[in-house]
């Protein structure tokens, strides 16, 4: 009954704001660049990526879909991938693909997140079967909820913190201290929700942050041991009756940090919160391709939030609320538009020869002057443009 | 708390124990001190920890690792059991300098400018930094747990160091004096070879990383590259277990690792056609997961048990390899090692087939064996000299240092670094633990399967109790096994004399068992094994929360639904402190199809953690497994209901035992 009810919303809401859309020229991709800067000023806005490339099943990857993109921040040459059958190790100079599967230790073909240790270099994959420590270009362990203290075997996502590895699984977070190979787990039980299932993990600013299904925001303060838990205080409802409350939603997919700035993302909309105040943001109200998001990531030093939705991926500049949203043609390109919006007024919208590899955004990531984003239908990757330089001095 | 018996007091030793677990050593102690002027007080610092019944003899100097100074004239020697370092006068031949250091201290690194030495300190987790001059510590770094192979990073501005314990590697900022990061390794990293620049060392870990039951151990080397201090490459040497010394060809192309291969998979019987387990050299291409060859050292009817390191010549045409079980060093031919390997440049061209069988052929040494020149007692490692004409070599249990002419090949010169004469019993048993004489064909000593007096990891056909294939069994450590009797999972050995008299002669040696003053030796010197500290309470002796819950799990009466534990389900009933062990036969219902019984001997916890696998049969590599798989009706104690949380509680607080 109250799915029936939440997709009724979501119907209602799509279809209000089609009305709300604002109507301008679309410019033809062969377009001089200099007709977009006509009504503004590209620099003002959040990157705007006109060449895109994609890598697919057809060059070698083992699934279009890519569920985890995350550079190698250490050795800066490679790309790994979560994908739907298996991890994948991406060559950036050489494009070369080394592929982890079950048949080479990995815990299952299905990976929904790969983290790389900041300090060892090892990669963890939290897959369906099991976490999976790979080291040495080798599967060397999988950690499951027989062998290991490890909360359950569907893993949605890892990071990696200190000298610790962090799980969120369906049965609560787990905590891996390698050095001494002890497990924390933190679930109803010793951690303020009434969910356990925990599908998203990101740190920053010393604390740890966990989406859990259904069960808000939930912050782990490293130094201290304590919690916070930020729920929507609409509670059950599907829509915000009052915007910028708080969290849009309980149901949320992704928490993202950098410079202060804590982005939430749901099924339903996304959050924002400076620590002071939160903002609320929705497909009809601002430059976001739809409510539906799978992930966010920050962009260091830029207060840009990068969106990962089921209609394409928007960009968010968070204090000056401009928006750049990438969307194929006919949902998988490989032409697409750009769309440039102040608010929630569309400016400009303008054709590319190329852009991401389908509409349906699972996640993102960076490298350098390179953003690298995973779709249902391959990776694709592009220059930032120059004029994107960090504006933020760490955090 | 200090022991109070003595190796001549076996039997009221063994009453005294019992009679400890029940009213506590301290009464004990009372008693024994008002009463017997014949027993002996244990001072050695391990002597709270129990199961030592026998004190450790101390009067020994055991030279374990060296070192050769950049002048070439002066050797640093570290001696295990009297904790020093020593300064070696080569021209003099003898000691002109000696230092103490922390408890079992193992190898010694020399810096670049030869003004700093490095000293790992087993059990005190930390590393000496010393004065080479003046023979002084300057400072000390702290480590992993175990520290003991070590290596000094390009640019000499890491220290590198393979802690045995903990499982990992310690990478410390030298300027900073701390540790920056923390690597896991395999299993029991060991010892690290470095290549001729620095830039990358490769670590062995002596133990298998767990693998499927009943299928071949599989030890890992670490490749780490010292510039980014990453590893890039884990290679496995498929079938190897007891991987020790390793280093590196002058040329930078090879990787040599000494190493055994047991036969573990196939029943004991098989000792006779060199089936139990054979010596080798691993000879690994010096790259990112780079193949491996692997050479026997052994001949048709005689075995090179227990070799321990490896060095090459400086023109990297012959290998030496010291057996610390037959009291031998081995000398190769490099050159014809590389043509049985079909070696092609820098590549091991023999393909997959050929490979497996070289790894088994007890009849290639001939090939390439150029030498095998006798020891002193017990060699462990070897310093050859810079032009390489003269071999340096550890005699542990002869307490000197003995001196190969590499063109002669024989042995010219001893240096006594001065150690008493006599032979105590203690002495006597630890020779007979580590020397491969009495089994048939020289084929292994105690050693070899309780490397580090404790355990290989591996699981083991023992053939005759239960017939071929029947009643496999896990190996079980010797550390602090006294007052743990009866011995054996059958637990049909009631004492360590009869474990190592008849029931070794029988299953292990083929050939007779320790008798007479020898079995005494060795079962004083069994007893004398005590337990490393333990890493896992912490240091303040206070448990972590976790651990108290996990101690609350462990004594707990009712389940988490109020229904009462009977008494003989209860963890606390059969593992009783201090050696959480009722020391009774127990069915926890883990009898296997090949098992003739069901009941197994209860086994100590003691540093349970470091002793994997587990159960009878080792089937399980993790604590957790013991529960999560092979406890359906809770007869290993009532565990079903334990939440995920109160289950890792509950093995936090086991590791602390």
């Amino acid at each position: 009954m109250k799915r029936t009810m939440m997709f009724g919303c979501l119907w209602l809401m799509g279809v209000c704001s089609i009305g709300w859309a604002v109507e301008v020229e679309v410019l033809p991709a062969s377009a001089p660049l200099g007709q977009l800067t006509g009504l503004a000023d590209l620099n003002q806005y959040p990157p705007v990526c006109l060449e895109w490339k994609t890598l697919t099943v057809k060059e070698g990857l083992p699934n279009d879909h890519i569920y985890w993109v995350e550079t190698d921040k250490l050795r800066k040459d490679r790309v790994w991938l979560g994908t739907d059958n298996g991890v994948v190790c991406y060559g950036i100079a050489d494009g070369s693909i080394e592929v982890i599967q079950p048949k080479d230790g990995l815990g299952h073909q299905a990976v929904m997140s790969v983290a790389v240790d900041h300090l060892t270099g090892d990669v963890w994959a939290a897959t369906f079967g099991g976490l999976s420590w790979i080291s040495g270009g080798k599967v060397r362990r999988n950690f499951d909820q027989f062998n290991s203290g490890l909360p359950n075997n569907v893993v949605y996502c890892v990071i990696t913190e200190g000298e610790t590895v962090w799980t969120a699984t369906t049965a609560g977070l787990g905590r891996y201290h390698y050095k001494t190979d002890e497990w924390e787990i933190f679930t109803s039980l010793n951690m303020p929700t009434d969910e356990n299932w925990c599908y998203n993990l990101c740190q920053g600013g010393g604390r740890v942050y966990v989406a859990a299904w259904g069960g808000g925001i939930i912050e782990y303060t490293l130094e201290t041991g304590r919690f916070q838990h930020y729920l929507d205080p609409d509670n059950e409802f599907e829509i915000d009756l009052f915007p910028h409350d708080g969290l849009v939603h309980n149901i949320t997919t992704s928490p993202a940090f950098h410079d202060g700035l804590l982005w939430a993302t749901t099924y339903f909309g996304m959050s924002v919160y400076n620590y002071r105040r939160w903002r609320g943001y929705f497909d009809h109200d601002s430059g976001l391709a739809s409510n539906f998001i799978n992930y966010a990531r920050a962009q260091p030093g830029t207060h840009n939030g990068w969106i990962c939705t089921d209609k394409g991926l928007s960009v968010l500049n968070y204090d000056t609320n401009r928006w750049v949203t990438y969307t194929p043609i006919d949902g998988h390109g490989p032409r697409g538009t750009v769309e440039l919006w102040e608010g929630g007024e569309r400016q400009k919208v303008f054709e590319t020869e190329s852009t991401i590899g389908h509409n349906f955004v699972l996640n993102v990531d960076f490298l350098d002057n390179t953003v690298w984003v995973g779709t249902s239908h391959g990776l694709s990757w592009a220059k930032l443009p120059q004029h994107i330089s960090p504006v933020i001095q760490g955090e | 708390m200090k022991r109070m018996v003595g190796p001549n007091n076996r039997a009221s030793g063994w009453l005294l124990g019992r009679i400890a677990d029940r009213l506590g050593w301290v009464l004990i102690a009372v008693c024994a001190m008002g009463s017997s002027s014949a027993l002996e007080t244990v001072v050695d610092g391990l002597g709270v920890r129990p199961g030592l019944r026998t004190p450790v003899d101390n009067l020994y100097k055991s030279p374990i690792q060296m070192a050769l100074a950049p002048d070439g004239g002066t050797l640093y020697v570290v001696c295990e059991r009297s904790r020093e370092l020593l300064r070696v006068d080569l021209e003099t031949r003898s000691v002109t300098a000696g230092l103490g250091l922390g408890r079992y201290p193992f190898q010694v690194l020399v810096g670049a400018d030869g003004k700093q030495l490095f000293v790992s300190n087993r059990e005190d987790d930390r590393v000496s930094v010393i004065d080479a001059r003046a023979m002084e510590v300057t400072h000390t770094l702290v480590t992993g747990g175990d520290p003991h192979g070590l290596a000094l990073s390009e640019g000499l501005g890491h220290l590198i160091v393979a802690n045995m314990q903990s499982d990992d590697i310690s990478i410390i900022d030298l300027d900073a004096k701390s540790e920056v990061k923390r690597i896991m390794a395999g299993h029991q990293p060991f010892a690290i070879a470095s290549d001729p620049e620095g830039r990358f060392v490769y670590v062995t870990n002596q133990l298998t990383n767990p693998v499927p039951f009943r299928e071949a151990p599989s030890c890992e080397i670490t490749r780490i590259d010292t510039r980014t201090l990453l590893v890039e490459g884990r290679t496995d040497i498929v079938g190897g277990c007891v991987a020790q010394g390793a280093s590196v060809t002058p040329d930078g192309q090879w990787v040599l690792i000494a190493v055994e291969i047991p036969k573990n998979l196939i029943p004991e019987t098989q000792i006779y056609q060199g089936w139990m387990v054979t010596y080798a050299i691993a000879v690994m291409e010096a790259r990112p997961n780079g193949r491996i060859g692997v050479i026997l050292l052994d001949e048709l009817d005689f075995y090179y048990a227990d070799p321990f390191d490896v060095v090459c010549s400086p023109d990297g045409r012959r290998l030496y390899i010291s057996s610390s079980g037959v009291d031998m060093v081995s000398v190769l031919d490099f050159d014809r090692v590389k043509e049985v390997l079909k070696v092609n440049t820098d590549r091991i061209g023999a393909d997959a087939e050929e490979l497996e069988t070289i790894a088994r052929h007890l009849g290639l040494s001939s090939e390439y064996a150029v030498a095998r020149i006798p020891t002193g007692k017990n060699p462990k490692d070897l310093v050859l000299s810079e032009d390489g004409s003269t071999l340096y070599v550890a005699q542990r249990l002869s307490d000197s240092i003995g001196i190969i002419d590499t063109e002669r090949l024989e042995m010219v010169g001893e240096i006594d670094l001065g150690g008493p004469d006599e032979v105590t019993l203690l002495r006597r048993g630890e020779y007979l633990f580590n020397y491969a004489e009495i089994s048939f064909q020289k084929q292994l000593s105690c050693n070899t399967c309780h490397p580090e007096n404790h355990v290989d990891g591996l699981i083991y056909d023992i053939a005759v109790d239960g017939g071929l294939g029947g009643n496999l069994v896990d190996n079980r450590t010797v550390r602090g096994i006294t007052y743990t009797d009866p011995f054996k999972w059958s637990g049909k050995n009631p004492d360590l004399a009869r474990q190592e008299g008849p029931r070794a002669a029988q299953l292990f040696f083929r050939s007779h068992g320790f008798e007479g003053p020898d079995r005494d030796a060795m079962v004083a010197f069994i007893e004398s094994i005590p337990l490393p500290a333990n890493r896992h309470v912490p240091a303040d002796g206070t448990l972590t929360p976790a651990q108290q819950r996990g101690k609350v799990v462990f004594e707990r009466a009712y389940t988490n639904d109020g229904r009462y534990i009977p008494i003989g389900n209860r963890c606390l009933t059969c593992h009783e402190p201090p050696y959480y062990t009722n020391r009774s036969l127990c069915d926890v219902g883990t009898r296997a199809h090949f098992d003739t019984e069901g009941t197994f001997d209860t086994p100590q916890l003691n540093n349970v953690a470091e002793s994997g696998p587990f159960l009878h049969d080792g089937r399980c590599w993790s604590l957790e497994e013991i529960w999560t798989l092979y406890n359906p009706f809770d007869l290993h104690g009532a565990a079903n209901d334990l939440t995920k949380q109160q289950l890792n509680d509950l093995i936090q607080y086991l590791k602390t035992f």
